[in-house]
């Protein structure tokens, strides 16, 4: 089943090297480029994972997660962004995220493998000999 | 580390901080009536001194009503900082002088109406100057002299063996006490300048940073065959460069405040019209709006006097900002001509134009403008570094600014040869 990813950047060229890596991968990928879009299609769709960059217009990555409070279990969301300050980072973690990754340091490949590995389900337990 | 050397005066940063600080003081004086009211007015109630208890009331009752003011005055001036400034100094002043009022109508040497000089002391801490502090405090000293000196004369006698343990000692306790103010305080603006610095640092390596995790994923992209089109191959090439002209031009801005201010170089003469094409080509092409530049020279042979590095430094912090923050397709007017001793440099767009606020900071460093911090590619150092290099050619910026768009005005000294 396709999974489905939410690209929360700003940078057209960001978005178009991530969206197109995706893409080719086999993700669904929708793009929004502030957090106030990005808050209107989490209301409208499920997606498997969000990736959130922090510096965004209107409504920035840390305001974006305060306000994606209902998320669905299955979700995983991830910071990408370039934007270290020790703050923002500390903030996003209690918010619930499920990793941090620099840009800089995150190529798409890297990402994708990444995404790969959180979307696939996890095998079930085979319950011990007896 | 030491901090010292980096600077926050002049930054909202600072305004920032001291509208806290000043929020702190009018707490601190609501402290203040509070205590005015159970050292002052409590003993006369058991006294039966009721004149005191009228004096006592009125002026917890005046503190009350101009504390408020200070509030309300806060509020509406917070990036004020000479206002800020002055309001402090207003408060202090009262405090001095209530507490000389109370001092010399309860009379005599009372540690207690000693203690209320300790809230202006404290107070002056607040704002960032040890100078001042020292002088609140000395200022404190007369005031409690003056007034158990007058008191004494009221009474009719001066018993000098009795005032001049007080005289001495009291003033000592208050310069004391002001530097243990001015240690707190410091290590307080140490705080402050690290979240400064703090902030700054995130903000440089992000920008920094954006430019080579572009260049990452390109190259990352091409090595991995992707895309396998041609001409899609040379437009990802073609990012390669912008990006890579982006992150020189904001080492060179870096670079640029760092240098200040040892800016010392040989002045040449400079072909502006040469400088001024090449640069808003590139500019240009870098925005993606080569088509939006409308350039007018009235010759090949315009010249200045200056450094070509630095002044295409200048140039492009213009331009790039022209390109930014006007739509794409608008077109950027740039205009030069010589004018008397002088050499014109325009650059018009049809962007939404500045605020007042925004106008007021715009040679500020390190502040972007509002609503576009997160879109734009720099470090709000631009304008700030093409002032500098403009004053250092004995040159000039103008800026007019309105809903229809911004004009950059560069008044260059022209070049002669010699």
């Amino acid at each position: 089943m396709t999974k489905r990813v939410l690209l929360i950047e700003d940078f057209p060229v960001i978005q178009n090297l991530y969206g197109d890596a995706l893409n080719n991968a086999g993700f669904a990928v929708d793009i929004a480029a502030d957090g106030k879009t990005a808050l209107d299609k989490v209301g409208q769709y499920q997606y498997d994972v969000v990736l959130v960059d922090l510096l965004l217009p209107n409504v920035n990555g840390i305001q974006f997660l305060e306000q994606f409070t209902n998320r669905p279990p299955q979700t995983s969301v991830f910071i990408l962004s370039d934007f270290t300050d020790p703050k923002s980072v500390e903030q996003a973690k209690k918010l619930g995220i499920k990793g941090y990754m620099i840009k800089a340091e995150t190529t798409p490949s890297q990402l994708i493998e990444k995404l790969k590995l959180t979307t696939e389900p996890t095998p079930a337990t085979e319950p011990a000999a007896s | 580390m030491d901090l010292s050397r980096f600077e926050i005066s002049g930054s909202d940063l600072e305004s920032n901080v001291i509208s806290l600080q000043n929020a702190k003081l009018i707490r601190l004086r609501w402290v203040y009536v509070s205590v005015l009211a159970v050292v002052a007015v409590l003993p006369a109630f058991f006294t039966n001194r009721l004149s005191s208890v009228t004096f006592f009331g009125v002026a917890a009752l005046l503190t009350f009503l101009i504390n408020g003011c200070f509030y309300v005055f806060n509020k509406k001036h917070k990036q004020n900082v000479s206002a800020q400034h002055i309001l402090v100094g207003a408060q202090l002043l009262l405090d001095i002088i209530l507490a000389s009022l109370i001092t010399f109508n309860q009379g005599g040497i009372d540690a207690r109406t000693a203690a209320l000089y300790a809230i202006p002391v404290t107070a002056a801490g607040l704002l960032f100057s040890e100078l001042i502090v020292h002088c609140v405090a000395v200022c404190s000293g007369i005031g409690y002299v003056l007034s158990i000196v007058l008191y004494s004369v009221r009474n009719g006698a001066i018993d000098w063996q009795e005032l001049l343990p007080a005289i001495i000692f009291y003033p000592i306790l208050f310069i004391i006490y002001s530097t243990l103010v001015t240690y707190l305080i410091k290590s307080n603006i140490n705080e402050v300048r690290e979240q400064a610095y703090d902030s700054f640092l995130a903000l440089l390596t992000h920008q920094l940073k954006r430019p080579a995790s572009t260049a990452s994923s390109i190259i990352d992209q091409l090595e991995h065959g992707i895309p396998d089109n041609i001409d899609k191959q040379k437009h990802y090439i073609s990012i390669l460069k912008s990006e890579n002209q982006t992150l020189l031009h904001l080492l060179n801005n870096l670079l640029e405040t760092a240098a200040f201010p040892s800016f010392s170089d040989k002045q040449e003469v400079v072909n502006l019209s040469r400088l001024l094409q090449r640069v808003a080509y590139n500019t240009a092409e870098a925005s993606g709006r080569e088509t939006d530049v409308k350039i007018k020279l009235p010759s090949d042979h315009l010249s200045v006097a200056g450094n070509s590095g630095r002044l295409s430094t200048a140039l492009t912090n213009v331009l790039n900002n022209a390109f930014q923050y006007s739509p794409a397709g608008s077109p950027v007017k740039i205009d030069a001509h010589e004018s008397g001793g002088s050499v014109i440099v325009s650059v018009e767009d049809a962007g939404k134009g500045l605020t007042e606020e925004a106008k007021n900071k715009l040679f500020k460093k390190y502040t972007l403008h509002e609503n576009q911090e997160a879109g734009v590619r720099g470090l709000g150092l631009g304008l700030y570094v093409t002032k500098k290099i403009v004053q250092a050619y004995d040159g000039n910026l103008h800026i007019v600014s309105n809903k229809d768009g911004t004009k950059v005005m560069l008044i260059l000294k022209k070049g002669t040869k010699k």
